[in-house]
């Protein structure tokens, strides 16, 4: 007879967003409800009609939190994000070492924010866009990671705003099926001028700080940073003597096949990956003790997940969206707002959406307006993206 | 593992490179075509000849690679943004520039709402792709799922290419290949995968245990480093040919080796002058410090 499949806990995070660099910065600024979105200050990008969910450090602060000695000086942001995150989740796993890592990571853009930088000078000097294009693929913060944490495998996620989601699901996997013995997993995304132009191009932006689930969202607020979070059986965990943060108890991908940008009305994509991720956890959407929504600010976004999630609850259990404090990190929101979920349930809280207002037209359920203390249990985190791709994660308490 | 190719297509032919006409393209709706990039229409078209000839209407997963995803929208884009400095911008480019745009576009082309995923890690993006599918395949024995690797080319690669000093060494190229995999063999089987391989920092070493190529390999199809020129370590004793020296480099030419590896297997294909007893094809890569690799069977 076939024995259960292992259990796979969460036993280090690390994140930089706009609420700060490091776990504990994340958790006090969600607690006390603090929104990073302003004005950009550590970019020259340009947009000053717009704000952002901005990591408050410049390129050369960030460099010098890095700790690994090899970054080298010619980085793009996404990869020093990424390293930044990748590093603090390791040092918190509490493994001495970690043989036989792999590293799990996910960018939409990779090194575009060095790429545009020179593209100007692609006829008379294609030198010097050369040495960005290096660096430009979206796998190239993974390989920086994978030797700054010393992985001996290696992937790259991109399935934009849903990627790191993906990363987590795989890393699970490869536990469950003994193809991996740890997994680093998460991602990155630096802002950049291209990826902020073209949700502009999509009138996709809201030029005031966003408002995620209200009847009067006008659309979101770009964001970066990064986050990962190691996974380990649960067996071995315990075997070597220390205490899981978390579980990852369910995990689904689907694909909503309507739209390459938008969702379909009824949310069905969304509604499936909720559902199959409570069926992998084998729980029921009862058990859910808070959601940490997608939740873009988007129009079509916020009322198709709302039209889901009240088909699949009945009446939703307590849900956020923490994109309203970060803006939208896109390829590291999944491993973002799984850092957030795991807070929630080892605090007991559920964070707020900033600028909650009205419930959204046909809707019935408002989202936390202020940070609410309550025994979370369960969590179940949306990540949805272009090309119809919805992957919803469930954590539960270890 | 085992995951059985119930059918593969690529485009271009590797065995057969004066062969312009691209499989699938009447299989797609014209309209459809028409709002496609080139590049992009012919990795479509070759997904839908795959699943026509494996007998699958719509798959249960797709499971897709890239190494540098749709780089003519990307370029387009950067265009637009340098041309329009604060003007209106179509978002189209901006649309298409994401790397999981091929494998979304086909899930809408089918109203496929399985699994979709999209892995960009160089030239082992299609391992991984091939890894994501094992597992499904694993979990749904009797799922049909879709497999493929697209890359595009553009004028400012072969720029990029020439003031890194790849010219005369490095041909960058485009290409795509799909096949449609299962658990479970059937009557369209052309061959299976019996192991994938990603190790990092496996330059100039072994990066295979004994026990896992413990049988003798009838042929190895490599490639190298495209910017270092360093070949992977191969297991010894096996005849081996440089097959990008037929597909030219791009991320997705893995998956063209792949093809090559069926067509082998199954034709006895012999321009290479390596004989017709062919049973399993070991296809290897270097990118970094990465080699990359699958070993197909009959």
């Amino acid at each position: 007879m076939q024995g259960l499949p292992p259990t796979i806990a969460i036993t280090g995070m690390g994140a930089v967003s706009a609420l700060g660099n490091g776990v504990a910065a994340q958790l006090a600024a969600l607690r006390a409800g603090y929104s990073g979105i302003g004005a950009l200050r550590y970019h020259d990008l340009g947009f000053p009609d717009l704000v952002f969910g901005e990591v408050p450090m410049s390129d050369a602060e960030l460099k010098t939190a890095v700790k690994w000695a090899d970054a080298g000086s010619d980085l793009s942001r996404t990869v020093l994000l990424g390293l930044l995150a990748a590093e603090e989740a390791m040092a918190s796993c509490g493994a001495k070492n970690k043989t036989g890592l792999t590293l799990i990571s996910a960018s939409t853009v990779g090194g575009m924010d060095r790429t545009e930088r020179e593209y100007q000078y692609r006829d008379s000097d294609t030198a010097r866009l050369m040495r960005a294009a290096r660096g430009h693929e979206v796998s190239d913060h993974t390989r920086y990671v994978a030797r700054s944490v010393g992985a001996t495998q290696a992937g790259t996620i991109s399935t934009a705003c849903s990627s790191s989601a993906n990363a987590i699901m795989l890393g699970a996997r490869l536990l469950k099926t003994g193809r991996a013995n740890a997994v680093l997993a998460g991602g990155a995304d630096a802002l950049c001028g291209f990826t902020i132009a073209g949700f502009r191009a999509l009138s996709a932006m809201d030029a005031k700080a966003c408002r995620p689930f209200s009847a009067d969202r006008a659309g979101m607020n770009l964001g970066e940073g990064a986050a990962y979070v190691v996974l380990e059986r649960l067996s071995d965990v315990l075997e070597s003597g220390r205490k899981p943060l978390a579980i990852v108890a369910g995990y689904a991908n689907a694909n909503d096949a309507y739209h390459q940008t938008a969702t379909s009305p009824e949310g069905i994509g969304p509604q499936k990956a909720m559902e199959v991720a409570l069926r992998v956890a084998g729980i029921t959407a009862a058990n859910v003790d808070h959601v940490n929504a997608h939740g873009t600010a988007t129009g079509n976004n916020d009322l198709t997940e709302l039209i889901a999630m009240e088909r699949l609850f009945g009446k939703v259990p307590p849900f956020t969206s923490t994109k309203s404090l970060t803006g939208h990190t896109l390829a590291a929101a999944g491993a973002l707002e799984a850092v957030f979920s795991v807070l929630s349930i080892r605090h007991g809280f559920v964070p707020p959406t900033a600028r909650a207002g009205d419930v959204v037209e046909g809707c019935r359920s408002l989202p936390v307006k202020v940070p609410t203390d309550m025994a979370v249990r369960t969590v179940l985190s949306n990540s949805f993206g272009f090309g119809g791709n919805g992957t919803s994660l469930l954590f539960s308490a270890a | 593992m085992e995951l059985w190719i119930n059918a593969a297509v690529c485009h271009p032919l590797p065995w057969d490179l004066g062969n312009t006409d691209v499989p699938g393209s009447e299989l797609l709706n014209k309209g459809a075509a028409r709002r496609m990039p080139a590049q992009m229409r012919k990795g479509i078209s070759c997904a839908l000849q795959a699943l026509a000839n494996a007998g699958t209407v719509k798959p249960d997963g797709i499971f897709m690679g890239t190494g540098l995803g749709q780089v003519d929208d990307t370029i387009g884009f950067l265009n637009e943004i340098e041309e329009n400095a604060g003007g209106i911008l179509s978002p189209s480019g901006f649309m298409r520039s994401t790397h999981n745009t091929v494998g979304g576009t086909i899930a809408l082309l089918l109203t496929a709402d399985g699994p979709n995923i999209t892995y960009s890690h160089g030239l082992a993006s299609l391992h991984w792709a091939l890894l994501n599918a094992t597992l499904h395949a694993e979990e749904h024995p009797t799922h049909n799922l879709l497999v493929g690797a697209a890359d595009e080319h553009a004028p400012l690669l072969d720029a990029l290419a020439n003031v890194a000093g790849l010219t005369g060494r490095t041909t960058l190229t485009s290409g795509a290949a799909f096949a449609v995999v299962s658990a479970v063999r059937n009557a369209t089987s052309l061959g299976k995968i019996t192991g994938l391989w990603t190790a990092l920092r496996a330059n100039g070493k072994q990066w295979w245990t004994n026990e896992e190529l413990s049988a003798p390999i009838d042929l190895v199809l490599f490639g190298s480093d495209p910017f270092t020129g360093a070949l992977p370590v191969l297991p010894p004793h096996a005849r081996s040919l440089d097959y990008r020296s037929f597909t030219g480099t791009h991320g997705s030419a893995p998956g063209q080796a792949l093809c090559m590896a069926l067509h082998k297997l199954n034709t006895g294909w012999s321009t290479d002058g390596m004989g017709t007893a062919v049973t399993s094809v070991l296809v290897v890569d270097q990118h970094g410090e990465e080699t990359s690799a699958m070993l197909i069977e009959r």
